[in-house]
């Protein structure tokens, strides 16, 4: 469904994805691990529209994407749920959701269908629904930025470090809606995760990026037995 | 609309309705006219720079052109009612001739721009003498009128411009519910993250400073039609940081906090009148005090006080 190819990317004179390929099937979750620097969050941001590529293509649902705006990117099915969750503070929890079907043509009862669905996946957030974005605590807003990012209806979620500065019960909450979502809608996700053991559990497949480069692929369960990456990812 | 929301509008209105019972001062009454209008200006450059987070110095100029347009077609003999359309168009046309370019890029070049646009403005304005009427500007423009109806006497224009004032701030409250304010306040609080939501963030800066234009554009032929003399000193550079000012001492982004910010400090001036020279070092430590004092602005105080009466 995603497909990427030999995707080079840098900033100025620095080459901070050097020629990766993958892809990412209907319906699968994938995860993209690697430590600080490898290149996690620039591929991310290069297939959701905001960097362009140096070389390389990009195909989504068998069209090269690569060029598009980022708002016609969304419109066409994939979501970014960006790295600080990056909520709309000046505007309620009901408004954040409800910008972000601001991709497709408005239909109020599609609307109150999808607001449903997110409220069913995360209770919390309805009981802050007149709430201002800004009172929410960091798991809530981590929340929010999922639900707003499924309000566009997406067939594939990208997801930047959901676990970032949220408690270890959060963390596994948020993991376990993700999976919910995945079986219950068919949603595809790429998971980009400082936290490789989490991502390895959730995920089918899994890609290893280090320097711009991906080292490792496979099954996430043989990936999560790999000496290698017990070793540089798993605390051993 | 809760009982928080309805009575300090209705007291508002109650006042508005009641002002001109109490005074029969003419010179009250335009001060308040001018101050009317300047809000309207102000509820029109919240769009840009409250909403949407955009610096815009252009907003006199915007407001002059506005007035200009109408103070040149009047005396040109065209009927009154052909006036606000032809304002509308021109601050329209201007507004994105100025936008389109500027607004794709980020950060601070709407600014830039506004100002320089103000300057051209001022300049054509003071040197076209023939048909500006030059650093003079224009006297005895045609009054509002539609078939020879039309408000006489100050009393008339400031009920007139009363409603114009209330529609003109139930527009903005509609636009703000909708998906172009939401649009316009999640790209303030955050461009990227709003173009990830799908939002066309060139499109709402766009828009939100054409509406703006519009608002001072109309705001412009009323002043225009209703003052019925204009000059170059009312939409200079001064003017455009004083609506600034207003909108910042007001509150940015709140609807009552653009109407209280113009109306206090298009009065102000003149109730410290009696200081001299010296109202203005009043006035300016005045200005500094709301802005430490609530950084939020005026409008800011009233939402503290229903947590202060909670308190005890």
């Amino acid at each position: 469904m995603l497909k990427i190819e030999n995707l080079h990317v840098s900033y100025g004179h620095i080459e901070v994805l050097k020629g990766i390929s993958f892809s990412v099937e209907m319906g699968e979750i994938v995860a993209l691990i690697g430590g600080n620097g490898a290149g996690k969050t620039t591929t991310l941001s290069t297939i959701s529209g905001l960097l362009r590529p140096t070389f390389g293509s990009i195909s989504w649902k068998g069209e090269a994407i690569h060029g598009t705006a980022v708002e016609t990117i969304v419109g066409a099915g994939i979501a970014h749920c960006p790295e600080g969750r990056r909520i709309f503070p000046g505007l309620t929890v009901r408004e954040n959701l409800i910008t972000g079907t601001a991709s497709r043509a408005y239909k109020k009862a599609e609307v109150e269908d999808d607001l449903a669905l997110v409220f069913e996946l995360f209770p919390r957030l309805k009981e802050r629904i007149k709430q201002g974005g800004w009172s929410l605590s960091g798991g809530e807003q981590q929340m929010l930025a999922i639900g707003r990012a499924l309000m566009s209806r997406p067939n594939l979620l990208m997801l930047d470090e959901p676990s970032l500065g949220l408690a270890p019960i959060v963390i596994e909450q948020v993991f376990d809606k993700i999976v919910e979502l995945n079986k219950r809608t068919g949603l595809g996700v790429l998971l980009v995760e400082q936290n490789s053991a989490m991502a390895l559990e959730v995920a089918a497949r899994a890609f290893v990026l280090e320097t711009g480069s991906i080292t490792l692929s496979g099954p996430a369960s043989v990936l999560a037995d790999d000496p290698r990456i017990r070793e540089a990812y798993l605390g051993g | 609309m809760t009982v928080k929301h309805w009575f300090p509008l209705a007291l508002g209105v109650v006042v508005a309705l009641l002002i001109p019972a109490v005074t029969h001062d003419n010179y009250v009454i335009q001060l308040l006219n001018i101050a009317i209008l300047n809000a309207i200006v102000v509820l029109g450059l919240n769009f840009a720079t409250g909403w949407v987070g955009q610096i815009n110095f252009g907003q006199a100029a915007f407001y002059g052109l506005g007035a200009y347009t109408t103070g040149i077609a009047a005396k040109a003999g065209l009927p009154w009612i052909t006036t606000p359309f032809l304002s509308v168009v021109i601050v329209m046309a201007a507004s994105l001739v100025l936008g389109l370019p500027t607004l794709r890029l980020r950060t601070y070049y709407l600014a830039m721009t506004t100002i320089g646009f103000g300057e051209i403005v001022r300049l054509i304005i003071v040197h076209w003498e023939p048909v500006t009427g030059g650093t003079s500007g224009l006297r005895a423009i045609p009054g509002i009128g539609v078939f020879g109806i039309g408000p006489q006497g100050q009393v008339q224009h400031y009920y007139l411009l009363i409603a114009v004032l209330a529609i003109a701030a139930l527009v903005a409250a509609r636009i703000r519910q909708s998906s172009l304010g939401r649009a316009m306040i999640a790209t303030k609080d955050s461009e990227i993250a709003a173009e990830q939501s799908g939002v066309d963030t060139t499109r709402t800066k766009l828009i939100a400073f054409m509406i703006g234009a519009v608002y001072a554009g109309l705001a412009g032929c009323l002043y225009a039609s209703s003052i019925r003399f204009i000059s170059p000193d009312s939409f200079s550079g001064t003017q455009a940081i004083l609506l600034m000012t207003m909108l910042i001492v007001g509150g940015m982004g709140s609807i009552p906090g653009c109407i209280i910010g113009a109306v206090g400090l298009t009065i102000l001036p003149e109730a410290l009148r009696f200081l001299g020279q010296w109202y203005l070092v009043l006035y300016g430590l005045g200005v500094i005090a709301v802005i430490v004092l609530a950084p939020g602005g005026l409008a800011s105080l009233a939402s503290r006080l229903p947590r202060w009466a909670g308190a005890r």
